[in-house]
């Protein structure tokens, strides 16, 4: 096991020429990579180098925003970072509004966090599950795929659409609550919270787990700074940074939650941490049920654009219906900034405006793409029955890592 | 002709009905087939979902390995170009042999054996079955394939290291019981305890290198879907891979048999003594076979429970934890008889 | 501390719009650029969020967005280190070859890896997309896209491609 994180320099005198080396391509259609390869080379069974070649779903994200209207940016945002739509969703219309120099209503923010934090636990469940059929466990991946289920009915209940839901909308939000959601949710919650003991038994608890992930993978707090990993895998490594708390938006500032933290860096506090978001989001989401403000649902800038027949389908329906500035959305000039904290870390959007019908530069960074340097930095010095665990523990997804 | 050799027609017939049919080549396949199923439908039962359900809706979808068996004998059978091609032909088929062939020295009734009774049957029989892993080894160098090679470096090294536990608990056994022969262990255990109360060390042994030996969870090593594609077999197809798949499931089967005979009473309840064609030669066979069935049922259990151990754990707990567990037992059935008899 | 005032100390080109949360301090000195960034790694930055280029048609900017985990008055800004480089003139290949690359030749800009580790994945991403050659980058080769893209720039407003011709008889 190595003790150290290689540095920038040692990256260049890794001598992998000879013999004495197997190249094994963990490729692309490989049970336990992905959709990425990741190269690696093997000293008997140590790994000695390990290079990610990541690119095989790059769908172009930025290229092609910055070739369509403003609001076309949603669907392919939502649908790059698939188990966690609504974050990314939001991480865009935050940016937009700074822009535009809207402020949503507070119900419509109360609703913003509802939506985020819902997402997140069924984010944390794709990765627990995603991390035990990487160590073996198909129980696990089967309970956790499962145990998404009621949240996403929730989502379908809310918005009609059950993981792509394009619910933000700059100014607020496109639906309101249906009758008999807040019922549903504290069910759903409840469920929930018996699960999480069948989790501790089979997963937390589980002594071949334990020997598997302890110890494996540790990144240190200093390193996990300077290689600038986030989400789940930095609050694990003891660094207490979260951007609900930091950059707050949305309902946060009113809300009143945790941010765990863990010692050892390892495996296992990787494992244990998305276990305590969870508790915490649904901590949060029942807060979120109690005080939800009255009020619009959307800004007044965009309620006063409405024609008549879309106010007549907001007082009966609830739901908002674009007006067509919306569709033809010119920001003033500017550039602007946003973080939010997604599932997997946090999401970073720039975008700068000309005052033209396209956005002038879409840039954004993905939680996974940031995460990558724990392949090439963590994973050297381990055996290769190591590399499943890294990579279920930091919970990457290489779709979103390409974008 | 002169004399008719009764006896030895008597033997014979007894002889193929053992080995072709019970408790033979038939009842391992369909044990075999039903075993897959019902690994597949409790994992499924604890993982919240319904298992194989389509084949044979009626009865619960257990035709599935069925139709999997003819769907491999109906595949391409793909050769790599640069593969060994005898050794990629002959190994599996060999590893089936040898993994089927210790049952010639497993009694299963006090007067039903494929052979004349003989005296050394644990030794035999024991011996067969530790052979085959080594064609698993033949299996993964074969396939010109980093994954399989891997694959095959893991398997001997996990062969060596849970060997000599194995032979040491079945000494403990041999030691207690006085004799090298099934029957006379099992008479033993009619008369006296069953094994696995006078000494549960050497079973605890027995059921890890089970465990181990057919790569059930959490020792499914060699076959580590997430970090070899499919360890051995990933370049196999059709029957070549369909026999490779089921040959863990016969060797379980047989050190199954194994385990019953020393430690569950082989056929307890059954105190026989007269020799009539039901009571001597089936039912004792029938209660073995169903004996076995059960530990079958239960380590199969195991997938939904455990993930799976790397590598070097299960190596270092060979050849510490495991060894220290099967040398207590050999004390243990030392110090037993010694001073109980 | 003001944030402000410390930007203001190492260039004069400090931009701050705090609803937009957009902090930009602007370098057009390569010279300076990495007294700049262990300056601003000094104050508490530590970590880069992302590498990114910004085409113009007559010059580029590149971008590192750092912010920091572990000083608390810094831990909400997302400052955007800006080093705008003006780009070079086209070099006459043979048209005959089809070579675009001569007609948009790349940039060189002093890379930060050194002093931000966390930028080395970012940095090769804005290589091959912009045309950015970082110098003192440990290992710059393209990232995402496949062979036949190289010398592309495909995130360059003056990229064209060319649609296959399929004929349907």
């Amino acid at each position: 096991m190595s003790e150290k994180i290689f540095n920038i320099d040692d990256l260049q005198n890794i001598n992998v020429e000879g013999e004495k080396y197997i190249i094994l391509q963990i490729g692309p259609s490989h049970p336990g990579s992905g959709h990425m390869r990741i190269k690696v080379w093997l000293d008997g069974d140590i790994i000695v180098k390990v290079d990610p070649d990541i690119g095989f779903v790059h769908r172009t994200s930025e290229w092609l925003s910055e070739r369509r209207e403003w609001i076309k940016a949603v669907p392919i945002v939502e649908r790059i970072m698939l188990p966690d739509t609504v974050h990314a969703n939001l991480a865009y219309i935050l940016t937009v509004e700074k822009l535009l120099g809207i402020e949503p209503p507070p119900r419509a923010q109360y609703l913003r966090s509802l939506v985020a934090e819902i997402n997140r636990i069924t984010s944390h469940l794709y990765g627990i599950g995603i991390f035990g059929i990487f160590l073996g466990s198909s129980t696990v991946y089967m309970w956790a795929f499962g145990d998404r289920e009621p949240f996403i009915d929730l989502m379908e209940m809310l918005t009609g659409a059950r993981i792509t839901t394009s619910y933000i909308i700059p100014g607020g939000v496109r639906w309101d609550l249906p009758n008999g959601f807040k019922e549903r949710a504290e069910t759903v919650l409840q469920y929930m919270e018996r699960r999480l003991k069948d989790y501790e038994d089979i997963w937390v608890k589980n002594p071949v787990v334990q020997a598997r992930t302890i110890n494996v993978g540790i990144l240190k707090k200093e390193d996990a700074i300077s290689l600038g990993v986030v989400g789940p895998n930095l609050r694990a490594s003891g660094v207490y940074y979260d951007t609900r708390k930091h950059q707050p938006y949305a309902a946060y500032p009113n809300l009143d939650f945790e941010i765990p933290t863990m010692k050892n860096g390892d495996s296992y506090d990787r494992l244990l941490i998305r276990v305590e978001e969870i508790k915490q989001s649904i901590r949060m989401i029942r807060q979120i049920l109690k005080d939800l403000p009255e009020g619009k649902i959307v800004a007044d800038q965009i309620y006063n654009q409405l024609n008549p027949v879309m106010k007549k389908n907001y007082e009966e329906k609830k739901r908002v219906m674009f007006p067509a500035f919306m569709i033809h959305m010119r920001p003033p000039p500017g550039e602007a900034t946003a973080k939010v904290e997604a599932g997997r870390g946090e999401i970073f959007f720039y975008i700068k405006s000309t005052g033209d019908k396209y956005p002038y530069r879409f840039r954004w960074v993905t939680p996974s793409f940031r995460n990558l340097p724990f392949f090439t930095h963590v994973a050297v010095g381990h055996r290769l029955a190591d590399l499943p665990t890294i990579y279920g523990s930091i919970d990457y997804f290489p779709p979103e890592a390409d974008r | 002709m002169n004399f008719i050799p009764i006896p030895l027609i008597i033997w014979l017939i007894e002889d193929l009905l053992y080995l072709i049919i019970f408790p033979g080549l038939v009842t391992i396949l369909v044990l075999v087939i039903i075993i897959i199923w019902l690994e597949r439908k409790i994992a499924a039962k604890v993982q919240m979902r319904f298992g194989p359900l389509w084949v044979s809706k009626k009865i619960g979808g257990a035709l599935q390995s069925l139709a999997d068996l003819l769907r491999y004998s109906f595949q391409e059978a793909i050769i790599p170009e640069k593969a060994d091609k005898l050794a990629f032909i002959l190994a599996p088929g060999l590893m089936f042999a040898f993994a089927t062939i210790a049952l010639i020295f497993i009694p299963v009734g006090p007067y039903y054996s494929a052979l004349f009774p003989s005296y050394y049957t644990i030794l035999f029989s024991v011996a067969l079955i530790i052979i085959t892993p080594i064609f698993a080894i033949i299996v993964g160098w074969a396939s010109d394939n980093k994954f399989s090679f891997i694959g095959a470096l893991r398997e001997g090294f996990l062969l060596i290291s849970y060997e000599v536990p194995f032979l040491l608990s079945v000494v403990s056994m041999i030691v207690i019981f006085r004799t090298y022969n099934y029957i006379s262990a099992v008479q033993s255990q009619l008369n006296f305890l069953p094994g696995i109360i006078l000494n549960p060390l050497a079973a605890l042994t027995m059921l890890i290198v089970m465990i181990r030996t057919t790569g059930r969870f959490p020792f499914d090593i060699t076959e580590a879907d997430s970090e070899l594609v499919l360890g051995l077999f990933t370049e196999y197809s059709a029957l070549f891979f369909g026999v490779g798949m089921a040959t863990p499931y016969v060797e379980l089967y047989n050190f199954s048999l194994i385990f019953s005979l020393l430690f569950l009473g082989g056929w307890w309840p059954l105190n026989v003594n007269v020799m009539n064609p039901l009571y001597g030669l089936f039912l004792p066979g029938l209660i073995v076979v169903i004996k076995a069935f059960i530990v079958m049922a239960i380590l199969v259990f195991l997938r939904a429970v455990y993930p799976r151990y790397r590598l070097d754990q299960a190596v270092r707990s060979g050849w510490s934890y495991v060894l220290l567990l099967s040398v207590l037992s050999v004390i243990l059935s030392i110090v037993e008889v010694r001073f109980l008899r | 501390m003001n944030i402000k005032d410390e930007l203001l100390k190492i260039s004069t080109n400090v931009v701050i719009d705090e609803k937009k949360a957009h902090y930009k301090i602007l370098i057009e000195d390569p010279a300076k650029l990495l007294d700049a960034a262990s300056t601003l790694k000094n104050l508490g930055f530590d970590h880069v969020v992302s590498v990114t280029g910004v085409d113009y048609p007559d010059k580029v900017e590149v971008i590192w967005h750092v912010s920091s985990y572990s000083v608390e008055d810094l831990k909400g800004i997302n400052l955007a280190l800006t080093f705008s480089v003006k780009k070079p003139e086209p070099v006459n290949h043979n048209e005959a070859q089809g070579n675009l690359a001569g007609k948009r030749p790349p940039v060189t800009v002093p890379s930060l890896v050194k002093i931000w580790p966390s930028a080395i994945f970012n940095e090769r991403e804005a290589f091959e997309m912009f045309g950015i050659i970082f110098e003192g980058h440990p290992d710059l080769r393209y990232l995402m896209l496949p062979e036949d893209f190289y010398e592309t720039w495909p995130m360059r407003k003056d990229f064209t491609y060319q649609r296959a011709k399929v004929f349907i008889e």
